[in-house]
């Protein structure tokens, strides 16, 4: 079973909000959820996890073409195989009323989520909501 | 006699109000930036002419020759249409500097008490019979020379030839006096990580030329280091500090101890009034790392800077955490000043955040 | 060359012997061939003497003001891009003074002083310069004196903000009141005097013929031509008045010392007018004359070579691009060539046959007596029209330009003579300022200043007419109209101190 699938399974005993994490063959997913329903989860952050390093680099790469069930296209901002990271964000120009994807590349680790500028110039979390299906493919993208 | 220099003074007074009255505009599009000479910045300023009734641009011309294209008119006539051409007037440093102080009202920067440093001039103070050859005083050598040949009665003018012989010999003399001046470095640190981008790096431009007029104008002597980072620093001349964009991420730590490391082998803070500039969007990359540069801000950073400035520039993922940490822990200490920009418009405000406090 | 500018001796200034050897030369020559002077007097300068004289206009003392301070400086910076090297400065005043540049080599100081007795005889002569005033060094002495009393009295910025509002009308003068008095024919009291006499003209007549003599009709077209007449006299002005400022001088209401300055500015302005109207003519033929006697009698051989080219760098032009003073001196050079060989007249005229033209030489011999004639009664506008012909322009080359908006360049137009000769007439009339008439001080009845702009072909520049028109407002002190043309359209400017309007002018006003 895939980790996408066992994160499934798992909300289906699962109601009201939190931390939820599954484990399947391939690593491990979680969602910072604020809200868990029958047909769909509002989070704030969607995180796969896996057992051996990945290339920080080539991830980078090609995380952008992977990632299809995001509304748009993120692109790398910061790639650095040193720190062992990278940052993906959408582009300007596909940002709306302030909001934008970050997707957030560790060597065993990738997190997506959504960050909105406020009229301040300030930047805070943004939740958002997918559908089951959505996020199992969200998931599986990301990892 | 001629009084052109009081026409002068009084005209250089009007483009000084004009470009006060224009320094939001200047500040904001980086024009001053450009111009920026040695010592003198050079302002285009159009119309300042005394407008009167005349004709529009010419429709035509009339050339002679052959007949390549050709403007209209007679090309030499600059200054039959004033208005048409741009006048640039220089203006020094030291002026805009005033123009600055003056319109965000700046206080003036008292130097740090002890923090001067000193240095060695020669002056010359009188003519003596001993001396090195370097210094001799030709003109007074010859002079005794002759002096001495025409008492000696060895002159002859149809051959007015005079050999200096070793009395005659002159030399300047001199003293070294040393005199104490107030000295000033300015580092400027910048992440260049992929955030940020052509519009944030012209902000920090703008900003590093304002920063540089007005602490020339308060100390005698200024040097300026630039230091650029993302997960790792490195020192660079001032044209590269405003090209360079890299992809990395961005640990700001590393420019801090690299700030320290440059300061600590040149600017003793005993000689020097130290002003570190950070410019950055304010995404570190780890809390790990932020805490790392609290603690050196706190422990050596601030303790020996005049002024530690911060500024934030919004990129259009908004603006950064790094702000806001630096709140929490220094919101409180008097010489960590910090200000965000948010665009270009916000240039002049950020400037009176940054050297308002006049540390 | 230089523009014509001028100053005033002071110790020391005297010519090195070399040079006053050369100026008794030089002056002698020029007298020999009919140059007609005022005594000039030559002093040696430094640069930055130079540059602060020529900021001044030329003169030692002007009355404070900023932009004397800004030509100063702009001329200092295009001396430094090496764009422009002033030669010679010399003023119309007599004695006339003339500066030389003491950095120059002899050879060019003694160019210019030919030029500079070219120029004094032009200044002397010419009509246009007749009634100006000769003694300027000291009246304008005597002006900046005035202005420092008054800024003493009023402040210098309250000083400075009137003079730059007048100096923003400067133009608006009379070219020619030099040579006319001027008077109101109409007083108020002829006005009263009519308004009071309701009476009409009758011829004189006994009673009972009297129905006969003055028919009613007589009497009514009588009483007709009285009202209009006094209509006439009412409208303010009579007739309309291309002097602004001496109008304003007579009509505005202004304290005594604002007054004065109008007045001070006014007579600055009228002195210099004659030189922008007839700088092609007096340039040419004071380089007309420097050729002349330089390459003929006072050039050492070994000075040719220098002098060679310091007057390539007179004359020199870009290619393609018309000089104003190359284009003078030449065709003061055509007329002469034209009158020593007879090719005027009918004859002349009615003659087609190419052949015979270039051959044409009736040995007459007038040229010289031509040219002397023309430089007393033409200026620049009147030199063009009256002497540029077809066989001139083609000789010279001359040909129209426009800009191609498709390759974004400048483009030869036309090689026509009428073409070529309208667009030399156009340029030198858009250099100039646009014929600006006062044509009704109480418009609306309301005192507000109505001006009519003479339109000729060239619309004038809006955003600097707008601040005219605010300028005059703080002098006439009521709204202020400018009646002109914007694109082919009847349009009429305002200005009510607050704010500029502009709206098309209806047929009927």
């Amino acid at each position: 079973m895939r980790a996408s699938e066992a994160l499934e399974a798992a909300l289906d005993g699962a109601s009201g909000s939190g931390r939820i994490r599954a484990t399947g063959d391939d690593g491990t997913a979680e969602i910072d959820a604020v809200a868990i329903g029958p047909i769909g989860v509002r989070v704030r952050e969607v995180t796969v996890g896996r057992d051996a390093d990945i290339d920080i680099s080539e991830e980078a790469e090609a995380l952008p073409d992977r990632l299809r069930s995001l509304p748009h296209r993120v692109v790398p901002i910061e790639v650095d195989p040193d720190l062992g990271g990278a940052i993906l964000r959408s582009r300007p120009q596909d940002m709306r009323d302030g909001e934008f994807w970050e997707v957030d590349v560790r060597r065993r680790r990738t997190t997506v989520r959504k960050q909105r500028v406020r009229e301040d110039g300030h930047r805070e979390p943004a939740e958002f909501a997918l559908t089951r299906e959505q996020l199992q493919r969200l998931i599986d993208e990301a990892r | 006699m001629l009084n052109i220099d009081r026409d002068l003074g009084r005209f250089r007074d009007i483009i000084k109000g004009r470009v006060r009255r224009d320094l939001r505009k200047y500040m904001s599009s980086g024009e001053l930036v450009g111009k920026q000479g040695n010592k003198t910045v050079s302002i285009p300023l159009p119309q300042i002419g005394i407008p009167r009734l005349r004709y529009g641009k010419n429709q035509g011309g009339v050339g002679q020759g052959e007949g390549q294209g050709q403007g209209p008119g007679e090309g030499q006539q600059a200054g039959d249409a004033p208005g048409e051409h741009v006048l640039e007037v220089e203006l020094t440093v030291e002026e805009l500097a005033e123009i600055l102080g003056e319109e965000l009202e700046l206080p003036r920067i008292e130097p740090k008490g002890t923090a001067t440093t000193s240095t060695k001039r020669f002056k010359y103070t009188g003519i003596r019979r001993v001396g090195p050859e370097s210094l001799r005083h030709m003109k007074r050598t010859y002079k005794q020379a002759l002096r001495r040949s025409i008492a000696g009665g060895t002159f002859d003018p149809r051959k007015p030839v005079v050999v200096p012989i070793k009395d005659d010999k002159r030399y300047r003399a001199y003293n070294v006096e040393t005199e104490p001046r107030s000295a000033a470095v300015i580092v400027y640190m910048m992440d260049v990580s992929g955030s940020m981008g052509k519009t944030q790096k012209e902000i920090v431009r703008s900003e590093a030329f304002w920063i540089d007029a007005w602490l020339k104008h308060n100390y005698d002597e200024i040097e300026t280091r630039f230091i650029i980072h993302d997960a790792s620093a490195r020192e660079v001349d001032r044209d590269t500090f405003f090209r360079t964009r890299e992809s990395g991420g961005t640990l700001i730590s590393s420019a801090y101890k690299l700030c320290l490391e440059i300061l600590q082998k040149d600017y003793p803070p005993s000689d020097w009034n130290i002003y570190p500039f950070h410019f950055s969007d304010g995404d570190n990359w780890s809390q790990s790392d932020t805490r790392t540069c609290m603690t050196l801000l706190r422990e050596q950073l601030v303790p020996m800077s005049n002024q530690f400035s911060y500024a934030q520039v919004d990129s259009q993922y908004g603006s950064g955490q790094f702000i806001k940490d630096l709140t929490e822990h220094f919101g409180a200490e008097d010489r960590v000043v910090l200000s965000r920009v948010a665009d270009r418009d916000a240039i002049m405000e950020s400037i009176r955040e940054l050297l308002g406090k006049g540390n | 060359m230089g523009r014509m500018t001028t100053r005033f001796l002071r110790e020391g200034r005297a010519l090195p012997a070399e040079l006053e050897q050369a100026r008794l030369e030089i002056e002698a020559l020029a007298r020999s061939y009919g140059l007609d002077f005022f005594d000039t007097i030559f002093e040696m300068c430094t640069y930055e003497e130079i540059n602060m004289i020529a900021a001044y206009g030329g003169f030692p003392t002007r009355y404070p003001h900023w932009r004397f301070g800004m030509e100063y400086l702009q001329m200092q910076k295009s001396y430094e891009y090496g764009l422009s090297k002033i030669y010679e400065m010399v003023i119309n005043t007599d004695p006339s003074y003339a500066y030389l540049m003491d950095c120059n080599l002899v050879v060019d100081q003694k160019l210019v002083m030919a030029h500079v007795f070219g120029h004094v005889d032009f200044f002397k002569n010419n009509l246009w310069f007749k009634g100006t005033d000769r003694r300027m060094l000291d009246t304008m002495a005597n002006h900046a004196t005035r202005i420092r009393d008054l800024i003493e009295r009023h402040g210098a910025s309250e000083v400075e903000r009137f003079i730059d509002q007048v100096l923003s009308i400067d133009n608006l003068i009379d070219p020619y009141a030099m040579h006319i008095t001027r008077t109101r024919t109409v007083t108020e009291a002829d006005v009263e005097r009519a308004e009071a006499d309701g009476s009409v003209a009758r011829m004189p007549a006994k009673d009972y013929m009297d129905s006969y003599i003055n028919p009613p009709e007589f009497l009514e077209a009588q009483r007709l031509k009285k009202e209009e007449e006094l209509q006439r006299m009412r409208s303010f002005p009579e007739s309309p008045v291309r002097d602004v400022l001496g109008f304003l001088l007579d009509h505005a209401r202004l304290p005594r010392w604002k007054q004065e300055i109008l007045r001070i500015i006014r007579a600055e302005a009228l002195y210099f007018a004659p030189q922008g109207q007839t700088k092609i003519m007096n340039e040419g033929w004071a380089t007309y004359w420097h050729t002349k006697l330089m390459t003929q009698h006072i050039l050492s051989d070994s000075e040719v070579i220098d002098y060679a080219d310091a007057n390539a760098g007179t004359l020199a032009m870009r290619p393609g691009q018309l000089n104003p003073y190359k284009l003078g001196v030449e065709l003061w050079r055509h007329i002469e060539r034209r009158w020593n060989k007879g090719r005027f007249g009918k004859d002349w005229l009615d003659c087609d046959d190419p052949r015979e033209r270039a051959a044409w030489d009736t040995g007459a011999g007038e040229g010289r007596d031509k040219i002397f004639q023309v430089r007393q009664t033409h200026n620049d506008i009147t030199f063009l029209e009256t002497f540029l012909t077809a066989d001139f322009c083609r000789e010279m080359g001359f040909f129209t330009t426009k800009f191609d908006k498709r390759s974004g360049e400048w483009v030869l137009d036309s090689r026509e003579f009428a073409d070529v000769k309208q667009q030399l007439l156009q340029m030198l009339a858009s250099r100039g300022t646009p014929r600006v008439y006062i044509v009704d001080a109480n418009h609306g009845n309301r005192s507000e200043l109505r001006l009519w702009h003479e339109h000729e072909g060239l619309d004038i520049q809006l955003d600097w007419a707008t601040v005219t028109l605010e300028n005059l407002v703080a002098i006439w002190g009521r709204p202020v109209h400018l009646d002109t043309q914007l694109e082919g359209k009847p349009m009429r400017l305002s200005h009510d101190g607050s704010a500029a309007r502009r709206a098309p002018i209806k047929a009927a006003s």
